[in-house]
């Protein structure tokens, strides 16, 4: 019996583990999920010999095999059907819909804000900035992730609109940087975006401050990040005095317009598919009242 | 009886298996841009006029808004404004405001645009593009119609018509 007991609670502890670190790749590993299985085909098979034996109620012990069954299919179903974890990356103040969470996430306009909302079946849920939360199986945390604030101006300091057409929000001046660019060896944020009015496009890579330490072309100010900048036409040709490296945070001439960018720390989610939740609970109970019915009709 | 239970754990974990794997079913099509705003608050910022003084949506409130997003560079813009023009003249008198916003241009360029078409209602310059973000555009025109309570009724992507204008504004215009 206490051996039954001891792989009934291994399994559960197995699966509750997922839910406490969401998200690790192990959970998707084909012998982890076959191993979970196999556990419980043997606490299923000693538990109908110690029904046999009469060495505790059948029906105890089969309500403390269906709790075990109900956490161990919630696992493996977490491992075999479940999506794998994403990062859901949003522009300040933009609301990006997740069909995973049948909802949407809406950003904060600042990026001193640490909360990000999620609305789900008009109830909102706050993400802060420690911690998870979750959602149906889903649990949901921040990641803090460096985004580009740009700033368009023509030769004569007038305002120029920027717009994304390829980016999460097609109005945003905050370039998100979700794609890398390996240059020289460095896996470095990578972005463009459009100056329609200027018939301009422009390509940014961002150099964080160890990258930029490396780099020998950039001024002696550049305590910090820096900014590549490569300005083209609507055509992608590239234009005269198109290239600059600046510091973060500086403004720069190149091609026509006259280009600022300034990297900030902004939240991202990171959702990761936990077992259903409900499952788990049912699971846990049965296993719980199953165990100590078995108990206490033994003792 | 055997059979019975039997029965029973292979009935109680078909249920199982259904609810957790339609847990992680992702859901079906959904609304993208700014009629995925429908029903909600109409987010409003602080930005300035064409003169300069501060101005917002939230100055509206109680009135229907005709929101639209645009900028100089934008020729669907130019070719909207004149049927948001007639339609800002035709419902002004019934609680009807259209209200431009030029999105990330400078407030002189905005203007002398405004004025060589001949724009009179009310228009604002959001150079941070906060409005832009905010509603989801996902190009330029873009028009959002909010009722008097300040609730998103419609939202549209690319330019209209003054048929379609008229048509978003009416239902509204008749319960007021």
């Amino acid at each position: 019996m206490i051996g039954l007991l001891a792989g009934c609670v291994a399994i559960a502890l197995a699966v509750l583990l997922e839910l406490v670190w969401p998200g690790q790749p192990i959970y998707q590993y084909g012998w982890y999920n076959a191993l979970l299985a196999t556990a419980f085909v043997v606490c299923a098979i000693r538990a109908r010999a110690l029904a046999r034996e009469g060495a505790a109620p059948a029906l105890a012990l089969l309500t403390l095999v269906a709790g075990t069954a109900a956490l161990t299919i919630a696992g493996v179903a977490n491992g075999l059907f479940a999506p794998d974890p994403q990062v859901v990356i949003g522009s300040p103040g933009a609301s990006v819909r997740v069909d995973d969470l049948r909802g949407s996430l809406t950003f904060p306009l600042a990026s001193a804000d640490p909360v990000v909302r999620l609305d789900r079946n008009g109830s909102p849920t706050e993400i802060g900035a420690s911690g998870f939360r979750i959602a149906a199986a889903f649990a949901l945390s921040q990641v803090r992730r460096q985004v580009l604030a740009v700033d368009v101006t023509d030769a004569r300091g007038a305002h120029l609109t920027v717009t994304q057409p390829n980016g999460s929000a097609f109005l945003s001046p905050v370039l998100t940087m979700p794609t890398e660019q390996n240059i020289a060896g460095m896996m470095l944020p990578f972005d463009t975006f459009a100056v329609p009015a200027a018939h301009r496009v422009v390509k940014v890579v961002l150099f964080d401050r160890r990258h930029a330490a490396m780099l020998k072309t950039l001024p002696p100010d550049g305590a910090g990040g820096a900014v590549l900048f490569s300005v083209a036409d609507e055509d992608d040709r590239a234009v005269a005095h198109g290239i600059g490296l600046v510091p973060d945070g500086a403004t720069v001439a190149l091609g026509g317009l006259r280009l600022k960018g300034l990297a900030i720390s902004y939240p991202a989610v990171r959702i990761a598919a936990v077992p259903v939740p409900l499952v788990l609970a049912l699971g846990v109970l049965l296993l719980l009242g199953g165990g100590i019915w078995c108990k206490l009709r033994k003792s | 009886m055997n059979r019975h239970w039997i029965w029973l754990a292979v009935l109680f974990a078909a249920a199982l298996v259904a609810v957790v794997v339609i847990a992680y079913l992702p859901s079906g099509s959904s609304a993208n841009g700014p009629a995925a705003l429908i029903g909600q608050t109409a987010p409003s910022f602080p930005v300035v006029d064409l003169a300069g003084k501060p101005g917002a949506l939230a100055d509206y409130r109680g009135r229907i808004v005709v929101l639209n997003l645009w900028a100089s560079w934008c020729p669907p813009c130019r070719a909207e404004m004149p049927d948001l023009e007639r339609l800002s003249r035709a419902y002004l008198k019934r609680g009807v405001v259209v209200l431009g916003i030029d999105q990330g241009e400078a407030g002189a360029r905005a203007g002398d645009f405004a004025t060589s078409l001949g724009i009179t209602y009310p228009v604002l310059v959001d150079d941070a593009q906060q409005y832009g973000r905010v509603y989801a555009a996902l190009g330029l025109p873009t028009t959002v119609v909010i009722d008097a309570s300040g609730v998103v009724r419609a939202g549209f992507d690319g330019a209209l018509t003054y048929a379609q204008m008229s048509a978003a504004v009416e239902p509204l215009v008749a319960k007021s």
